[in-house]
């Protein structure tokens, strides 16, 4: 495998650093592509089309992070590959990978380290499939107010998908996990541009790593993964917010003792009190891990300022998910929150899963009017009516709010 | 039956030859831009190693205060090799350019 971005900081950095201000502020209007703009400041993102995906919004491009457009959760309960979103944190990402040479290492506090080709996975291990949510652990943290440095995303930074692959549990047992063995990490084929920059490596606890329900995928939506979303195989932890999700994994370790990392011990943290909000600019007494999905609900069928006819019937649809509960029940305000009525689920595609709802023939009158869903999961949780806050812009789940105008 | 077995080692070979290529991508030219003014060149060659200009045009307006931390967020958390005697000329630029006033107490 070709060693990529290794070399520190370099003369060619430097100089492409001084093209970079060359080529001025107004490049990017300069090769006729569109802008889109996020409803908060500086929220102008080009929309630009990314090798297997369509034209997505670049939250950045060095490395590629890109959001999906919000209208394509109103084009069914699967987002599709090419319009799924890409999340990398290091730019030293590969460019080239060979499937056939590509390897997958399970090694640590093992009886027996082994190595997998992903042609040995496909023969030697029951293939299962998951309907799941991934989201970025920062998704909407564009709005969240007072606002945070961070990725300035909007709500587009979750998908929902069918991956297929095999039980890391599989793999684990066939390498044979020794006793008293605490946390499993896992790392992938990005690298850091900097050699000291820390790895993104990401840890979870053994008893969650034996559970059953992790998989080590190589298909999206029966296709092979697209590349910028970890080909040839990810990491998918059902449920749980997408750092954990290591894309072009290639190298499972299992540890006696609790891991340490960068990624784990100081990134990704969330405010250990429960519910991991905490007064708007505030500092956390205590912080812990980020782990599964709050509640979320969405309307899809109308984006925030449209415009519909008045007295005309139609079909209000969204959709709703959770971390791994399963949805219950979904309502909707079509006055703002005073009053609440109940929606019709769609399809239960599994508790990982977007689940879709739906109004039929709603009326609106002429005027403004203020709609809002909220979702309940089989454990009763729920989303708050008003936004809350952490210093790092994670878990939002506000209750949204869908403003159009009836004319 | 010729036509068949041509065409059959054809897909034979292609499918060989597909199954055992690299999977390659090519990136976009990188094209944003840090916001020209003095220390835009420093700027450039202590942020853009790592990472792109969105990284530091999509933040909302911050204080030198927040700059300064994310500057040495990067020095200390991330190892970016940033001269101490450079974290304030980096954080004056990022506050002249991307900034907001400190809040009043």
């Amino acid at each position: 495998m070709r060693d990529l971005f290794s070399a520190p900081f370099s003369r060619r950095d430097w100089l492409r650093a001084q093209t970079l201000i060359a080529g001025g502020a107004i490049a990017t209007q300069a090769f006729g592509e569109d802008v889109v703009k996020l409803p908060f400041e500086n929220g102008e993102r080009r929309l630009v089309k990314y090798p297997g995906k369509r034209p997505l919004m670049v939250l950045t491009s060095r490395p590629p992070q890109l959001e999906t457009p919000f209208e394509v959760f109103n084009e069914g309960v699967i987002t599709p590959n090419d319009a799924f979103f890409v999340r990398y944190h290091l730019a030293g990402l590969p460019t080239k990978i060979d499937p056939d040479t590509h390897k997958l290492s399970v090694a640590g506090n093992v009886d027996k380290p082994l190595s997998f080709t992903l042609a040995e996975l496909k023969k030697d291990f029951l293939a299962v499939e998951v309907t799941a949510v991934l989201q970025c652990s920062g998704n909407s943290r564009g709005f969240q107010t007072p606002r945070v440095v961070g990725g300035q995303l909007g709500n587009g930074a979750m998908g929902n998908a069918v991956w297929k692959g095999v039980r890391l549990k599989d793999l684990l047992e066939k390498a044979g996990v020794k006793a008293g063995s605490k946390q499993v990490t896992f790392n992938g084929l990005d690298k850091a541009v900097v050699e000291k920059t820390p790895d993104f490596i990401k840890a979870i606890e053994l008893d969650q790593a034996l559970d059953g329900e992790l998989i080590i995928a190589y298909e999206m939506n029966g296709e092979p993964l697209p590349f910028l979303n970890g080909f040839p195989l990810r990491l998918v932890v059902p449920g749980y917010y997408g750092t954990y999700w290591v894309k072009h994994l290639n190298e499972i370790t299992v540890l006696s003792e609790p891991f340490t990392g960068f990624w784990n011990a100081t990134a990704y943290r969330i405010p250990d009190n429960g519910c991991g909000f905490i007064e708007p600019g505030t500092t956390a007494a205590k912080t812990t891990e980020i782990k599964r999905y709050k509640v979320r609900s969405f309307i899809t069928s109308l984006l925030d300022g449209a415009q519909i006819k008045a007295g005309k019937a139609m079909t209000l649809k969204g959709i709703a998910f959770d971390g791994g509960y399963g949805i219950r029940e979904v309502q909707v305000s079509m006055n703002g929150g005073k009053t609440w009525s109940d929606v019709t689920l769609g399809k239960d595609l599994g508790n990982y899963s977007f689940r879709e709802w739906e109004v039929p023939g709603l009326k609106l009158p002429a005027g403004a009017h203020e709609l809002k869903v909220r979702a309940f999961n089989r454990e009763g949780e729920s989303q708050p009516l008003e936004a809350q806050w952490n210093p790092n812009g994670y878990l939002r789940n506000v209750v949204e709010t869908t403003r159009i105008e009836a004319v | 039956m010729k036509t068949i077995l041509i065409s059959l080692a054809f897909s034979f070979v292609g499918g060989w030859l597909a199954q055992s290529a690299p999977v390659s991508i090519t990136l976009p030219v990188e094209v944003a831009a840090l916001r020209n003014a003095p220390g835009a060149e420093l700027a450039a060659m202590h942020c853009m190693t790592c990472h792109s200009a969105e990284y530091i045009n999509s933040q909302p307006s911050l204080t030198r205060t927040a700059w300064k931390a994310s500057v040495e967020k990067m020095r200390g958390k991330f190892a970016a090799p940033i001269p101490e005697d450079q974290v304030e000329k980096l954080a004056d630029y990022l506050a002249a350019i991307y900034g907001m006033p400190e809040p009043v107490k």
